[in-house]
C-alpha cells in the first residue's frame, strides 16, 4: 500500500479564522468564515483521497455484514427546575412559560397550605401554589452569599397548564429542557415514602444530578382539587 | 430533491437519494466468476448477499481507486419478479450532496453544476453533471442473472 506523504497548506490556521498572528486572508472579507471557502473544501476533499489505513477495509465488511439494529428511540423532553435542594421535572408540554419572580398575594381566609396566593401574570391573575409543599420539600435556609444584596436569585415563577387551568408556582431554579429516553428513567429508591413517591414516576440522572422526574396529572389534580 | 454527487472517470454524476439506501465505505467481497468485468464481486449487506457493480469498469474499463472517498452506494434495485433488491455500487469521490429545486429528472439527462450552487460561494462551478439512472446504464439482463446466481 503506497502512503503518499499528502502536502496541505493549512492557510486556515496560518491567514485564515484560526490564525494566531496578525496576517489576515483577503478572502476571508468575502467568505465570512474557512468553512465557506473553496480552498478549504478542496484541500477536506482531497484528504479523502488518500487510501485507507491498514485494518480499515476488513474492519468495514465486518460492520457491514451484519444486520443494523434499529433501537425504536422514544425520546421524551422533560422541563428541569429545583425547589429547595430538590432537582424535579415535569413534563415540557405543560409548561406555558417561566416569568420573573413577583410579589405573591395572599388570600385571607384560606387555610391551604398548598395554595399561596395570587400572582399578577401580563396582568392576568392567575393561582399560584407550592409545589415544595405538596411534596413535603422542606424549605432550605438561605446561604449567605445568597443573602447578599448584590445577589441575583435565580428564582421564577413557571406558568403551567393541565386541563385548560393554569396554574404558577414559584421554582429556587430553572435548569431547563432536557431530552431523555424512557430507558434512562429508574425506579425511585424505596426510602422515597409518603406524597414525594405519590408523584414522582422515577428518577433521571443527568449531569451528576438525580432529578425526580413527576406525573403530572396526580400532581395538578391534588394542586387544583380545592380551587379549579 | 436531494442529488448524490459523485464521478466516474472524468464524469460527474448526480443521482436521486431516494433511491439510496445507504452510503457504505470499500468493503471486501468475493469474486463471481463469468460474469462481466463491471461485476467487482459479491458483498455481504446486512446479512443480504449483494452484487457489486464498479462503475469505473462500466464507463472507463478500468478499476477503482483504492481511496477514502471511493464509496459503495447501495441503492434499491428493481428485479423483475423479486422487488426491490440492494445493489452495491463503486463510484469515485462520493462525498457530496445537493439540494435542488427540480422535482423530476432534467429533460436532456444533464444538469449544470451552477444550478445546484446558485446562492452559494463556490466558484468552480461549470461542470455538466450528468442524471445518473441505475436502469439505464445498467443492463437489466445482466443484473437480473446476477440476483439469480445469489439465490
Amino acid at each position: 500500500m503506497q502512503t503518499a506523504e499528502l502536502k496541505i497548506d493549512d492557510c486556515w490556521n496560518r491567514i485564515g479564522i484560526w490564525r494566531s498572528g496578525k496576517e489576515k486572508c483577503p478572502e476571508l472579507d468575502i467568505v465570512i468564515h474557512c468553512r465557506n471557502c473553496p480552498v478549504f473544501s478542496r484541500t477536506g476533499h482531497k484528504l479523502l483521497r488518500t487510501p485507507p489505513p491498514e485494518g480499515y477495509r476488513s474492519e468495514c465488511t465486518k460492520v457491514l455484514a451484519t444486520k443494523k439494529e434499529i433501537k425504536p428511540l422514544n425520546v421524551k423532553t422533560a422541563f428541569v427546575f429545583r425547589t429547595g435542594n430538590n432537582w424535579l421535572a415535569l413534563p415540557s408540554h405543560m409548561i406555558q412559560e417561566v416569568v420573573n419572580m413577583g410579589q405573591i398575594h395572599s388570600l385571607p381566609n384560606i387555610n391551604s397550605n398548598v395554595l399561596r396566593g395570587l400572582v399578577n401574570i401580563h396582568g392576568q391573575l392567575q393561582i399560584c401554589v407550592s409545589i415544595g409543599r405538596v411534596l413535603g420539600i422542606e424549605k432550605r435556609t438561605r446561604t449567605e452569599e445568597e443573602l447578599a444584596p448584590d445577589h441575583i436569585s435565580p428564582e421564577r415563577l413557571v406558568v403551567v397548564k393541565q386541563e385548560n387551568h393554569l396554574v404558577a408556582f414559584p421554582v429556587s431554579e430553572v435548569k431547563g429542557i432536557i431530552h431523555y429516553t424512557t430507558d434512562m428513567v429508574k425506579d425511585p429508591p424505596v426510602t422515597v415514602s409518603g406524597s414525594k413517591a405519590v408523584y414522582t414516576e422515577g428518577i433521571l440522572q443527568l449531569e451528576g444530578k438525580d432529578i425526580g422526574l413527576l406525573k403530572d396529572r396526580p400532581l395538578f389534580k391534588k394542586l387544583t382539587k380545592d380551587f379549579g | 430533491m436531494l442529488l448524490l454527487l459523485f464521478e466516474i472517470g472524468d464524469g460527474r454524476y448526480a443521482l436521486d437519494t431516494n433511491q439510496v439506501l445507504e452510503i457504505v465505505p470499500l468493503v471486501k467481497f468475493k469474486k463471481i466468476p463469468a460474469t462481466p468485468d463491471y461485476v467487482a464481486g459479491l458483498m455481504n449487506y446486512r446479512g443480504t448477499g449483494t452484487p457489486v457493480i464498479d462503475l469505473n469498469q462500466l464507463v472507463d474499463s478500468v478499476s477503482f481507486e483504492d481511496v477514502l472517498s471511493t464509496r459503495i452506494i447501495i441503492v434499491n434495485y428493481p428485479v423483475a419478479g423479486r422487488g426491490d433488491r440492494p445493489l452495491a455500487l463503486i463510484a469515485n469521490n462520493v462525498t457530496e450532496t445537493a439540494s435542488v429545486q427540480m422535482t423530476k429528472p432534467p429533460p436532456a439527462g444533464v444538469i449544470m453544476d451552477k444550478s445546484l450552487y446558485e446562492d452559494e460561494i463556490i466558484p468552480d462551478t461549470n461542470n455538466i453533471i450528468q442524471w445518473f439512472d441505475p436502469q439505464k446504464t445498467l443492463s437489466d439482463k445482466d443484473i437480473t442473472m446476477l440476483f439469480e446466481a445469489d439465490a
